[in-house]
């Protein structure tokens, strides 16, 4: 008879009260005719939840005695539900279901958090799973940088730094090859070198620090002519599953000037910049005192003169 | 559900940029006037602290330090300049007292602070006045 009717349509919701009360219906009799709550029918009087399924309508119409057409809002459809089922069940539910709807935002809100939430947590994890059990096989990321610097006064020391950063941690062995110029006389080094024959100065190391510092302080020969320059060259050997060399990146060259080697400019001072790059490049490592309180007289000085008689720098008044 | 998976990425991300990201050193001071003559100057480092720190000083030319704690390391009377080396600095908080031999007008003096960050740059601030 109504088939031509969808699966859901929308009431008509002030008719529905109107029809009702002209028949002298209590919405406790209609409810329990159509098979519903009491807080239907208020809703579908109310307006609150006008779509309803086809079979509901019909027995509506059928309890109110009228066609169920009469009772059908006359607008089109716009908001129905294709399932009608969802929204049945909800008209079925008590009241409570029509002042969740709020509640129902809120908890989409909640579990939108509390997904996101998890799903930060489970990348973390992830992540830290792999930094912690990722397999000691990767490549090795080896940087070996020296640092030397570009001049020093015949007769001088000055010292070299080689630094080396290996990822990831892991017990190795590190073999350190540097060869310097055969004329130069190495005072210090530190930590002590494992052996040093024919200019070939070489550090074997044992265990699983990451960044490692080797340095070594050298006697620029007094019989050397200005402006020479002497070549260093090296490699870094580490062997844990695999072995990997490289060599020493950085400055490999210095040259033989009347100047102090933290004077970079090479103007007879110690400028404050000069004096902090000397303790980075020092400070941490034992034995280097008297380099660093020597860089630091000269800093203090206005200005310095290398004086070859003496083989040494002395501080100058500038006045 | 896309916003979602769009938001829980962002927030990785950032975690991960602040996770790894190296801490960086910091040091900073202020300065106060203990009397007239007298100040006193709190420089506060933080991790990782760097290994060492200049602070300068420019005072007006015509004044002479009396006593300073520790002592200055470098002065430069023609330059109106008072230079402390702090060597060897661990995090926390260092104290130096300097008394000079006139009245010194703090809102004149300028105090600054040098150092090197991890990355090996050159960092240089201005200690607040109190």
């Amino acid at each position: 008879m109504y088939s031509s009717l969808p699966q859901t349509v929308r009431l008509d919701s002030k008719k529905i009260k109107k029809i009702r009360e002209e028949r002298g219906l209590t919405q406790l009799y209609v409810a329990t005719v159509v098979g519903v709550t009491i807080d239907t029918i208020s809703r579908w009087e109310n307006k609150r939840y006008p779509s309803v399924k086809r079979e509901n309508a019909e027995k509506l119409a059928q309890t109110l005695e009228v066609d169920v057409e009469e009772i059908l809002e006359k607008l089109p459809q716009e908001d129905t539900d294709e399932n009608g089922e969802a929204l049945e069940q909800q008209e079925q539910d008590s009241s409570r279901t029509a002042q969740s709807f709020p509640n129902n935002q809120h908890k989409k809100r909640v579990a939108f958090f509390v997904t996101a939430i998890a799903a930060f947590f489970a990348m973390a994890g992830m992540m830290a799973g792999y930094l912690v059990f990722r397999p000691s096989s990767l490549s090795l990321d080896i940087d070996a940088l020296r640092c030397l610097p570009a001049h020093s006064a015949p007769g001088a020391l000055f010292p070299v730094l080689i630094k080396i950063d290996i990822d990831p941690k892991a017990k190795r062995t590190v073999l350190i090859k540097e060869d310097i110029p055969r004329i130069l006389k190495i005072l210090k080094a530190v930590p002590k070198y494992t052996s040093l024959e024919k200019g070939l100065l070489k550090w074997i190391y044992q265990g699983e620090t990451s960044n490692l510092r080797f340095v070594y302080v050298a006697n620029m020969p007094s019989s050397i002519k200005e402006n020479k320059r002497l070549r260093f060259k090296g490699t870094v050997t580490i062997k844990t599953d695999q072995t990997v060399s490289v060599g020493i990146g950085g400055n490999n060259r210095i040259v033989s000037a009347p100047f102090h080697w933290a004077d970079k400019n090479m103007d007879n001072r110690i400028d404050d910049e000069e004096i902090l790059d000397a303790y980075e490049l020092l400070s941490g490592t034992s034995g280097m005192n008297k380099l660093l309180k020597e860089v630091e007289t000269l800093w203090a000085a206005d200005m310095y003169q290398w004086d070859q008689k003496i083989r040494k720098y002395v501080p100058v008044k500038n006045n | 559900m896309s916003n979602c998976i769009v938001w829980t990425l962002w927030s990785f991300l950032l975690t991960l940029l602040v996770l790894v990201s190296p801490g960086l050193a910091e040091v900073t001071g202020t300065i106060e006037q203990k009397d007239p003559k007298t100040l006193c100057l709190d420089i506060k480092i933080t991790k990782p602290a760097p290994s060492t720190a200049i602070i300068t000083m420019d005072v007006p030319t015509d004044v002479t330090v009396n006593k300073s704690e520790p002592n200055y390391s470098r002065v430069s009377k023609e330059k109106g300049q008072i230079q402390w080396l702090l060597k060897d600095i661990k995090p926390g908080t260092t104290k130096i007292v300097v008394s000079f031999d006139k009245d010194i007008d703090l809102q004149k003096l300028r105090v600054i602070i040098r150092y090197k960050d991890a990355s090996g740059n050159t960092i240089e601030s201005e200690i607040k006045k109190k």
